[in-house]
């Protein structure tokens, strides 16, 4: 009888912090901030008159670098992580396409990529600064 | 949705409805005058996707931290 008690107050207890943790977000941390608005900036200050692989790249490693670290910090960060996904496929695309071979420069694909990617990371800036 | 529809979602005062629908209007317009090619036209309403789903998960992360703040304040009352 005991026994069975033990294990199901375990079990009670286990539910009830996947549960509760389903409900509380990841905290404030510095350094995903400092990475948000350093992407924020890339995409901001992204000049479509100059080649774009190179200035994508840059944007590209930065989103890699939140990623990995938030991964590197633990499971409590799956929010983030699914928050920068998108812009990590946008950013993806992009960068497959301007660093093919052979790729000539489109200026209007880029001010309208910049522009989508400006929409994601007001976004995702104000959310991952916003944060307790 | 025609593109009137899409004009007068991006004339109103609807916040990012507007914003998006602007955006589409600007792609399309951008595809149809060869400004785009297909593949691009695609990969960029793609993109048009996926900001809806970066815009639900940053709605879950604001809604979930005014929840951690609301019960951090009803603890310091209480």
């Amino acid at each position: 009888m005991k026994r069975t008690l033990l294990i199901l107050t375990v079990l009670l207890l286990q539910g009830c912090a996947v549960a509760l943790s389903s409900y509380i977000p990841s905290f404030w941390d510095d350094n995903q901030s400092a990475k948000i608005v350093d992407i924020s900036l890339a995409v901001e200050r992204l000049d479509c008159g100059q080649a774009q692989a190179v200035q994508v790249a840059r944007i590209r490693d930065d989103l890699e670098w939140f990623k990995l670290y938030s991964q590197g910090k633990g499971s409590r960060q799956t929010d983030v992580l699914k928050l920068t996904e998108p812009m990590q496929a946008t950013v993806e695309d992009w960068y497959k396409r301007v660093s093919a071979e052979g790729y000539k420069e489109n200026k209007i694909y880029c001010d309208l990529k910049r522009r989508v990617m400006i929409e994601q990371t007001q976004r995702a800036t104000k959310a991952v600064l916003g944060r307790f | 949705m025609s593109m009137e529809q899409l004009h007068w979602i991006a004339g109103s005062d609807k916040g990012w409805a507007a914003t998006r629908a602007a955006m589409v209007i600007a792609i399309t317009e951008q595809f149809q005058g060869g400004g785009l090619d297909r593949s691009e036209y695609l990969e960029m309403m793609q993109d048009l996707v996926r900001m809806d789903q970066l815009d639900a998960e940053a709605d879950d992360i604001e809604l979930k931290t005014m929840l951690v703040s609301a019960v951090y304040a009803v603890a310091q009352v209480v």
